[in-house]
């Protein structure tokens, strides 16, 4: 796989065409079924996602691949203090990121993201989790009251 | 804070991903959410029963731990029953009373039949060791014979048992990691398990609250055996596949250490910081002074040593790294 020359292309949602390089061949079980399924060069769209955030992708894919390899001298816990760096972005980003990943499969990538995402859920009450994310309350009081109640015991882990 | 709800746009297998890096309470706290998020925590492929850590919502500062526990483990039935799919994990937090009521044996039986999980891991939260001395019976898991033979199931780890035969591990071909904290056992039964599951290959045994006579490890499969804080008179390891071996502060007699693992690679001897009542802990230099014949023993093999004094942390630590000379 990693010595036919790159045919597959990736194009964003401005246009912009995006050859796959080698390291995301590596991470992206995707673009490894392609090839795998007699699919050598195509081009996936991959929607509503701007170039920045594919170079962003192929940054990950490269470090990960590179001291995987060992071409970088890196230890664990740099590249642990590297993926922490990766994903300190804003929201807006960290989503454009859960959806490419999501879309060429590159499953480590989307495990830290949806990591991310758990640990900004963690410790908060709904209203919290809610207004951090912009999630709409679409119950009606009384739906919302009968949700909270069928699962009261994992809401007041205390008293009533 | 976000102006668009982004979250919402992602496909609900990416936000059941997203659930299950949650405990399981606060996964189930996301059906209050909105519609959307009604039934996704049902599809969640880890469940982890632990209420420590889980902040409380409402309500006053009481904090009893056994209170929260058993209000989960109450829960726990009707949560599986009602979760979708099939679980990578799981983890339950529990008290002695669901060792005795058979609650431990019926979720295990349904967590390996009905969810085909792959790794399991179970802690008894109110285990005193003067319970251990006091009862000889009770507090041991009286698990069923074979009840760890399920085809999925890939890692088990047990925290705080007394765990008195092998029997539940009998047929165990598909088990690859086996952790046991704080669990009493026999020299026997150990050794018995270890030879039960013929396909292990992580065995990490630490701070056993029995004295085990010896450690014997006998496997045709294991690579990595971690041993912590145990108390036994001596180690013998024999096994052809062993590459890693980590000691962490082990009360043995040093002479007894006997190890017979031709492609061993990493032998890692550490211990805690010196304090008053450390003093029975082998010492490293001793370990090292009895592993010689390890080192003639790999005569055609690079050998390095490398001695670190951790001066901070008023640790020893030693590191031996054999690596094997390449052919070329």
């Amino acid at each position: 796989m990693g010595s036919t020359s790159t045919k597959i292309k990736l194009r964003t949602s401005n246009q912009k065409v995006f050859k796959v390089e080698e390291a995301v061949e590596v991470q992206s079980l995707m673009i490894k079924y392609f090839y795998e399924n007699g699919c050598p060069s195509c081009v996936i769209l991959v929607h509503s996602v701007s170039s920045n955030i594919l170079s962003k992708i192929l940054d990950y894919c490269k470090k990960h691949v590179n001291s995987a390899a060992g071409k970088e001298d890196i230890s664990l816990e740099e590249l642990y203090e590297w993926d922490a760096n990766f994903v300190k972005v804003d929201q807006n980003t960290l989503f454009d990121l859960i959806l490419v990943a999501n879309c060429l499969k590159i499953e480590s990538l989307l495990d830290l993201t949806c990591q991310t995402i758990a640990n900004m859920i963690k410790g908060k009450r709904p209203e919290e989790i809610r207004t951090t994310f912009n999630i709409k309350n679409n119950y009606t009081p009384e739906a919302e009251e009968a949700v909270r109640r069928e699962k009261k015991w994992a809401f007041n882990m205390l008293g009533v | 804070m976000a102006t668009n709800d982004f979250i919402s746009n992602l496909h609900n297998e990416v936000l059941a991903r997203i659930i299950s890096d949650l405990p399981a309470i606060e996964a189930i706290r996301t059906t209050l959410l909105s519609k959307r998020w009604k039934d996704l925590w049902r599809y969640a492929s880890r469940l982890d029963f632990d209420p420590k850590g889980v902040r409380k919502l409402y309500g006053d500062d009481i904090d009893d731990p056994r209170e929260e526990i058993s209000r989960v483990v109450k829960n726990i039935e009707n949560v599986l029953l009602s979760h979708k799919r099939n679980l990578i994990s799981c983890r339950i937090v529990h008290l002695l009373s669901s060792c005795r009521n058979g609650d431990v044996e019926k979720w295990i039986k349904y967590l390996t039949s009905e969810k085909k999980v792959q790794e399991l891991a179970f802690r008894c939260d109110d285990f005193q060791p003067q319970f251990y001395r006091r009862s000889r019976s009770g507090l041991g898991l009286n698990l069923p014979s074979g009840i760890f033979s399920c085809e999925t199931l890939q890692s088990l780890e047990f925290t705080h048992y007394s765990i008195r035969s092998d029997s539940p591990f009998h047929h165990c071909h598909n088990l690859k990691t086996l952790k046991l904290y704080h669990c009493a056992i026999s020299t026997e039964t150990l050794e018995a398990i270890v030879s039960s599951c013929d396909r292990l290959e992580h065995l990490s045994v630490c701070s056993s609250p029995s004295r085990l006579k010896q450690v014997r490890i006998f496997s045709q499969t294991v690579k990595t055996v971690e041993l912590e804080s145990l108390r036994s008179q001596g180690i013998y390891l024999s096994t052809q596949s062993l590459g890693v071996l980590v000691l962490h502060s082990m009360k043995f007699q040093a002479k007894n250490l006997v190890i017979h693992a031709p492609n061993l690679r990493v032998f890692t001897a550490t211990r805690k910081p010196i304090t008053k009542n450390s003093d029975n802990i082998t010492k490293i230099a001793e370990i090292l002074e009895y592993c010689t014949h390890l080192l003639v023993h790999w005569f055609l093999l690079k050998i390095s040593i490398v001695v670190l004094y951790s001066v901070i942390y008023k640790c020893l630590y030693i590191n031996v790294w054999v690596l094997k000379e390449m052919n070329s």
